[in-house]
């Protein structure tokens, strides 16, 4: 048996010995049956938007006392920053004298110098009934009292000063300790973060905001404003949502290869992208502000919805056959007062965790009447997203079961030193107006659709790895935001193997 | 229990490729013929043996008397020829194992695992280093027959078999390009999978006449269904959902025959045809034939090794088929008495396949080394009966 063996392992060995390397002969041959590699083209289309949406960026909004507390907006975002005090609660008093005579002044301390020190507006109503719905932005009626404030630089400490006087209504208030609550409201007032507030006398005294559910009684709404305006402050942002005219993309590419068009419902696996880089119009408004842009693509594989009326529970199950993945849980939707209501998830015991936009943990989150959210999840698991909409007294909750997860290509150029240094083109600042970014992963989805539903933000993000983008900027980018993309491609072969 | 090791990692370590001409139909075909037949052209399927087994003509294996079991293995060279460049790649398969157990007067039982068509092979291309197309897999049959011979004296030497051909396997042909833009870091991968899944059997009945010098069979595939089911697969983008279909299991008949004209020497013919009309779309009747010459020694252990062992010759061709491709080639071999171990065949084969299909010509010219062990015993019987 050894000889056999012997002779075997003699044959292999001479067979590996006269084997030239890999192969690389057939390029006629393959060409001829059309399975030879294809070439790199390179083409160029406009693009044309079917639908363009300006939304607010995915996140739940934040509770009482939880995140960051802004003054100020954009032009494309607005925040309401309402502030609660409780002059009855001694624990928040430096000294508690409730001195009527003293002339009480609202003083804020914001984290840089202002650029613009007017169009601070602030409201105030005594006696506040529900302080939940208060804080979350709720339309209080007319306030009883208005005043306006301008902001003062500290040049020393590099920090905006704001100071208002409140006159006589806080004697009236402190008198009978009635609570009561201010809101900021500043459009005008490019944002800037809060970090310390509080109501002072003549004579030392200090009123600090009062406690709501164990948390400082302040809160934010951010709402939108002015279509077609990217933003990205200190507290939310807003993108763009944009459908492309995908069936006509489908369409312009076939006609460029040759290839037969791909059926409306199809998937449509002709090329593969290996770039695509899409041209826009943008307008950086903060001077010396850089940013590059993505586009983030995911697909829509189904969608599920249950509903919830105010202070009722529903059990929810979705799930994705493809991989045998589900979730299943109780949405509770409990009355938050003046309309609004408290929405949780719970899978189980456990309360399923949400994300607010800037990157803190919540359990539950405040929903107001009209108001629709989408809701990043702490434990996502990556094949869902949430949304959440209040409307006739029902909480919407829907489910989009995600095909393929979102994704966006980055504009990486080189990395020096540990740290990234992207693309040029893809960065606006100043002087420059016209960016071309990245997008072959969301183009391919684009092109491929098929029955599928493509979700395409387009949002900008910070040049550096920062995970916050500690400023305000904004992109007009009208109603065709992307106007051109190149692509290079390869045909996908389509010789037929049997 | 060594052995069986080495020759594994043996196989293990040779490369595993083949021509691009694998793209065509359902790959390439090996045959399912016996170790002793590679030598003949392929043809020796109506020699009769006392431990071969053809999956098709199962009908001779009732006369067989001894339990066999057979293993192939094949390294072999090819020298890849379009008009324009050559290539020379290394390659081992296992084309077929199989066993046979003689039930005495109930007739013969066979099974055997044959690696009918083969998807592998690699090709790049020289100039873009990131470009690759390879295949991988191969449809198989299992094949479970049943011989018997008839015990009546009036049709003395006639036998009839049925055997089951279970259709199987998958294989994947994979493209891939690499590419990295000027200006950016990263680089894109885009890999396309186009995966065959195939399922489905058929029957095959034969007949087999042997009397003095001359053996005759013959043997016809019964019309069967294999269901092809055909996966897309990106890395890129989504797919539609798997296609499946369903063709015709290839309907194929054949004749093969015998004639031991001297004591120790046979001449042996075969010519057999397979329909791919229905099976592989544009394909044709595949035609195959081939013819050998065997000397076989005899005698017992003590006498001269190279007087007990057979030495063969034949050529084989066949033309048509998937791709319409063409084959001739020259066979030579010879198979060596190993004692109670059974027997060792080995046999050359060097000729060309064509394939022609859409005009432009791949040439693959082969020298395949078929090394075949076949273990034969008598089971059953006791030590002094069996001698």
């Amino acid at each position: 048996m050894r000889r056999p063996i012997a002779l075997l392992t003699a044959v292999l060995l001479t067979g590996c010995g006269l084997t030239d390397g890999p192969n690389r002969t057939g390029s006629v041959w393959l060409d001829s049956l059309d399975l030879g590699p294809q070439g790199l083209e390179s083409a160029s289309f406009g693009l044309r938007a079917l639908d363009v949406d300006t939304i607010l960026d995915p996140g739940v909004p934040s509770l009482n006392g939880v995140g960051t507390l802004v003054l100020g907006g954009s032009d494309a975002l607005e925040s309401t920053t309402s502030l609660w005090f409780s002059p009855s609660d001694s624990t928040r008093w430096v000294r508690g004298s409730k001195d009527e005579r003293g002339t009480w002044k609202l003083e804020l301390v914001l984290d840089s110098s202002c650029s613009d020190p007017d169009g601070i507006e602030i409201r105030m109503w005594s006696g506040i009934k529900d302080t939940l719905a208060f804080l979350s932005g709720i339309s209080m009626g007319t306030a009883e009292r208005t005043v306006s404030a301008t902001c003062v630089n500290d040049s020393a400490s590099n920090t905006g000063r704001v100071r208002a006087s409140l006159l006589d209504s806080t004697r009236v208030v402190f008198h009978s300790s009635q609570d009561f609550g201010l809101r900021l409201v500043a459009p005008g007032f490019e944002s800037r973060q809060i970090v310390a507030v509080r109501l002072v006398d003549g004579v030392d005294d200090t009123l600090h905001p009062g406690l709501l559910e164990g948390r400082a009684a302040w809160g934010m709404r951010w709402s939108d404003r002015g279509a077609g305006s990217l933003a990205s402050t200190l507290g939310w942002g807003k993108r763009l949502r944009v459908r492309l005219d995908d069936a006509a993309l489908r369409q312009a590419l076939a006609t460029r290869l040759g290839l037969p068009s791909v059926d409306a419902d199809s998937f449509d696996n002709s090329v593969s992208l290996f770039s695509a880089r899409v041209g826009a119009d943008v307008h950086v408004r903060t001077p010396g502000t850089a940013r590059r842009f993505r586009l983030a693509s995911w697909v829509i594989r189904h969608t599920d919805i249950s509903y919830a009326s105010i202070g009722s529970s529903v059990g929810w199950s979705s799930s994705r056959p493809d991989d045998g993945a589900s979730m299943e849980g109780t949405l509770v939707a409990r009355d938050g007062g003046a309309g609004t209501v408290r929405v949780a998830l719970l899978s189980g015991s456990d309360s399923i965790p949400f994300l607010t936009h800037d990157g803190q943990i919540q359990y539950t989150f405040v929903l107001l009447p009209g108001q629709e959210i989408e809701a990043p999840m702490y434990l996502d698991p990556g094949w869902t997203k949430f949304r959440f909409l209040l409307e006739d007294g029902k909480v919407r909750f829907v489910r989009h079961v995600l095909a393929a997860p979102v994704a966006a290509d980055d504009q990486i150029k080189a990395v020096e030193g540990g740290v990234y240094v992207f693309r040029d083109e893809a960065v606006a600042k100043d002087g420059v107006a016209r960016v071309r970014f990245e997008a072959r992963t969301a183009f391919s989805r684009i092109l491929n659709r098929g029955a599928q539903e493509v979700w395409t933000d387009l949002y900008p993000v910070a040049v550096q790895t920062d995970s916050v983008i500690n400023d305000n900027s904004r992109i007009d980018l009208g109603s065709q935001p992307l106007d051109s993309v190149t692509f290079l491609f390869r045909r996908r072969i389509t010789g037929a193997v049997q | 229990m060594k052995t069986l090791t080495s020759l594994l990692m043996i196989l293990a370590g040779a490369a595993l490729s083949q021509s691009p001409s694998a793209l065509v139909g359902w790959g390439r075909e090996n045959t399912g013929v016996d170790g002793p037949s590679r030598g003949m052209g392929d043809a020796g399927a109506a020699l009769r043996s006392d431990r071969a087994w053809d999956p098709s003509l199962t009908a001779r294996s009732a006369f067989a008397t001894l339990t066999a079991l057979e293993a192939q293995v094949v390294p072999s060279l090819t020298w890849i020829e379009d008009d324009q460049t050559s290539n020379t790649i290394g390659n081992v398969e296992v084309p077929r194992l199989s066993v046979g157990i003689p039930l005495g007067g109930f007739g013969h039982l066979g099974a055997g695992y044959w690696q009918r068509f083969s998807r592998s092979f690699e090709y790049s291309v020289e100039n873009d280093t990131g470009y690759s197309l390879k295949g991988e897999g191969g449809a198989f049959e299992v094949v479970a027959s049943y011989a018997y011979a008839l015990p009546f004296e009036q049709v003395r030497g006639l036998a009839f078999g049925a055997s089951y051909h279970k259709v199987m396997g998958r294989d994947r042909v994979v493209q891939q390009y690499a590419w990295t833009a000027p200006d950016e870091y990263n680089g894109v991968v885009r890999k396309d999978t186009l995966e065959t899944r195939r399922d489905g059997g058929y029957w095959t009945l034969s007949g087999y006449w042997t009397r003095g010098a001359f053996d005759v069979g013959a043997w016809t595939n019964l019309p069967g269904e294999i269901e092809l089911t055909r996966h897309r697969g990106a890395n890129d983008q989504i797919v539609g959902r798997d296609s499946v279909r369903t063709v015709d299991a290839p309907l194929g008949w054949g004749l093969a025959g015998a004639w031991r004209f001297l004591p120790k020497q046979s001449l042996v013919a075969r010519v057999a045809a397979d329909d791919w009309t229905e099976s592989v779309q544009g394909a044709d009747v595949l035609w195959s034939f081939g013819a050998g010459w065997q000397w076989k020694g005899g005698g017992d252990r003590y006498d001269d090794i190279w007087k007990r062992s057979a030495f063969r010759a034949g050529g084989l061709g066949s033309v048509g088929g998937a791709g319409d491709r063409s084959t001739l080639a020259l066979t030579c071999g010879a198979g060596l008495p190993m004692g109670d171990f059974g027997t060792f065949d080995v046999s050359a084969q060097a000729g060309r396949t064509t394939t022609a299909a859409s005009g432009e010509e791949l040439r693959d010219s082969f020298v395949r080394l078929y090394v075949s062990l076949t273990g034969a015993n008598r089971w059953g019987q006791s030590q002094r009966k069996r001698r």
